[in-house]
């Protein structure tokens, strides 16, 4: 049985992105968009998603902080990034280029989301 | 020479004649009535002096005449002011029809609209007090399924006598009301630091009416993108309202009505980033507040689930509470069980530390949005649509609630002014509990200096809840844990 909610407004308006994982060892350096690990392997996804498209980490704040000040959650969240892609783009469509990037534990289309009001 | 009214005042804070309220207000004495509600297999007819039936059901109108008897009746009426003919139809449609038919089944039959209304009667005894004498009396006899002296209005106010103002709601507000009912909010307000004084609630979805009449001002958007879109701002206020609307004569009261509130949309940078805005709501907030998640996402069954499913949700929540502030999170509409090995290892079989909430069915209300009217199930057991499972931890009203928004129960041309009596699921449930918890730590505060850990917290409110229910097609294996007693729950602080 379908169950109604309220959907987003289908303006485009708002985006939706995948989501990643990295693997434990890796982090993203936003100045130079490019992935590096402990052991000192890089990884550019330069050219392996559409022109335009943004890489975040979802809890910036965290990312940057010293990991000394944080507690074990926090640090996991630091793990946690969106590949945004422009206006137009199917996330699904990029999917698998994202989960074939070395740094990446899991990958996934951003939730479907919704408020969880009975009409 | 007509008797000149008399006015009634009611008083501060207490629950009224009318319902509970808040403030003063002077009601007219306009006469009470039984509100009689005939089962739809009774073929008994009613005129202004008594009910009548066939001869083959006559001893079902005499039974009730047997009631009326004893009390001195002014006169009997449709409730929805339909004529005698429509009245007297009802019989030989009643009569074809198995017991406690479902109207969708029976249209064909004649059980339509004008059929279901003439089984509303309106019984209006010459004295107002003996009104819950004779409801008490038909609630006993076989051809009805219901009677209750009917909920008394409260006038709309004048504020400050310089503007007109808005109805109260106040007395449609059962979840204010005490146990088993509600969540016995009005019976703790009298406690210092209990309506949510100092504590602060940050709202996380998508948009609110910010400026609404019955809000208080100073409602910051503490960061992300509102979603521009009306359904978006109405469940917001809705949610708004439910905790920290003005106990004043208009509109509603909210359960931590002393609590601040802030708001932060899920949307960042153009999208969906639940963490980040639980991350930025836990940066801004202090250990003793609260952050309420009102989001649910399509899951792996295709079914609705709440939002600690994912990985970084669940961690952004579990850092939150670990700094001393509370998480309410929805559990979401998708009847889905949690429990099911499908979710093992994600979030919703492990314990963010969030207080997560399913919806119960209240003790009043109806489904009636497909022109049936049924009863909605047993008070306190699952509604059907509730998520469930060992991680949802209680359960509030999930079925029409009064708050603000919308405009179903008071519309207009500014929506400052739209208040309704409908707004349900796990999103009107949530902001019972998030009020709850307001009240609790504000409560906290003032006695103890200090808030109570989220787990104290979550603990006293599962263990002096009022127990869950069981239901036709929802047993108590589908669990969504017991309704808030704030009077119980005080005892802890």
């Amino acid at each position: 049985m379908t169950i109604p909610a309220v959907p987003l407004p289908k303006d485009g308006s708002v985006r939706t992105p995948l989501d990643i994982k990295l693997k434990s060892d890796w982090y993203f350096d936003t100045k130079r968009r490019t992935f590096k690990s402990d052991a000192g392997e890089t990884f550019s996804p330069r050219g392996t998603v559409p022109q335009g498209t943004r890489i975040v980490y979802k809890v910036p704040s965290a990312a940057h902080a010293d990991e000394s000040s944080l507690n074990e959650h926090e640090r996991e969240l630091r793990r946690y990034m969106q590949v945004i892609l422009p206006r137009g783009e199917s996330p699904a469509n990029h999917l698998r280029a994202v989960r074939a990037w070395p740094p990446v534990e899991e990958a996934h289309v951003g939730p479907n989301v919704s408020l969880p009001k009975q009409p | 020479m007509a008797k000149k009214r008399k006015k009634v005042v009611t008083h501060t804070g207490r629950d009224t004649k009318a319902g509970f309220v808040s403030v003063d207000v002077e009601a007219p004495d306009i006469p009470d009535y039984v509100l009689v509600e005939l089962r739809y297999e009774s073929p008994v007819a009613y005129s202004r002096a008594r009910f009548s039936a066939p001869a083959a059901a006559a001893s079902e109108a005499e039974t009730l005449n047997n009631v009326l008897a004893k009390y001195d009746i002014e006169t009997m009426r449709s409730h929805f002011g339909l004529p005698s003919p429509a009245i007297k139809a009802r019989v030989e449609v009643a009569a074809t029809l198995p017991p406690e038919p479902e109207p969708k089944k029976f249209v064909k039959k004649g059980m339509d609209t004008d059929f279901i209304q003439s089984g509303f009667v309106q019984v209006v005894p010459k004295k107002s007090s003996d009104a819950p004498k004779i409801a008490r009396e038909l609630n006993k006899k076989g051809p009805v399924w219901k009677a209750f002296v009917a909920p008394r209005p409260v006038p709309a106010a004048v504020l400050n006598g310089s503007q007109s103002g808005s109805r109260n709601f106040e007395p449609s507000q059962g979840y204010l009301h005490s146990a088993p009912n509600g969540i016995g909010a009005m019976e703790v307000w009298s406690l210092s630091g209990a309506k949510g004084s100092g504590i602060t609630i940050c709202d996380i979805e998508g948009n609110w009416n910010r400026t609404h009449e019955d809000l208080p001002s100073g409602i910051s958007l503490i960061g992300g993108t509102v979603i521009d879109e009306l359904g978006w701002k109405n469940h917001g206020t809705a949610v708004l309202g439910e905790m920290i609307s003005i106990p004043d004569v208009r509109g509603t009261v909210g359960i931590s009505h002393s609590a601040k509130a802030v708001v932060h949309p899920a949307i960042v940078s153009g999208v969906f980033n639940t963490a980040a805005a639980i991350a930025n709501a836990t940066a801004f907030l202090k250990a003793g507040d609260v952050i309420l998640i009102e989001l649910q996402a399509t899951g792996p069954n295709g079914k609705y689930v709440a939002m600690q499913f994912w990985g970084d949700i669940f961690s952004a929540i579990a850092a939150a509470t670990a700094k001393g502030i509370t998480v309410v999170e929805a559990a979401g509409n998708g009847d889905e069980n949690f429990d099911l090995a499908v979710f093992n290892d994600t979030g919703l079989q492990k314990d963010s530390g969030a207080v997560v909430v399913g919806a119960g069915v209240p003790p009043t209300n109806y489904f009636d949005n497909d022109s049936s009217y049924a009863s909605i199930g047993v008070p306190r057991s699952r509604i059907w649509f509730s998520n469930y499972g060992k991680i949802v931890n209680v359960q509030a009203w999930g079925w029409h609630v009064t708050t603000l928004g919308y405009g179903d129960a008071q519309g207009g041309t500014s929506q400052n002014t739209w208040y309704t009596l409908r707004f349900s699921g796990t999103s009107s449930a949530s902001p019972i509990v998030t009020g709850a918890v307001a009240c609790l730590q504000g409560r906290a505060k003032s006695k103890n200096g200090s808030p109570m850990t989220p787990a104290k917290v979550r603990n006293i409110l599962m263990s002096t809840g009022t127990p869950q229910e069981a239901g036709p097609g929802v047993p108590l294996t589908q669990h969504i844990g017991p309704q808030p007693n704030l009077p119980k729950a005080m005892a802890l602080v």
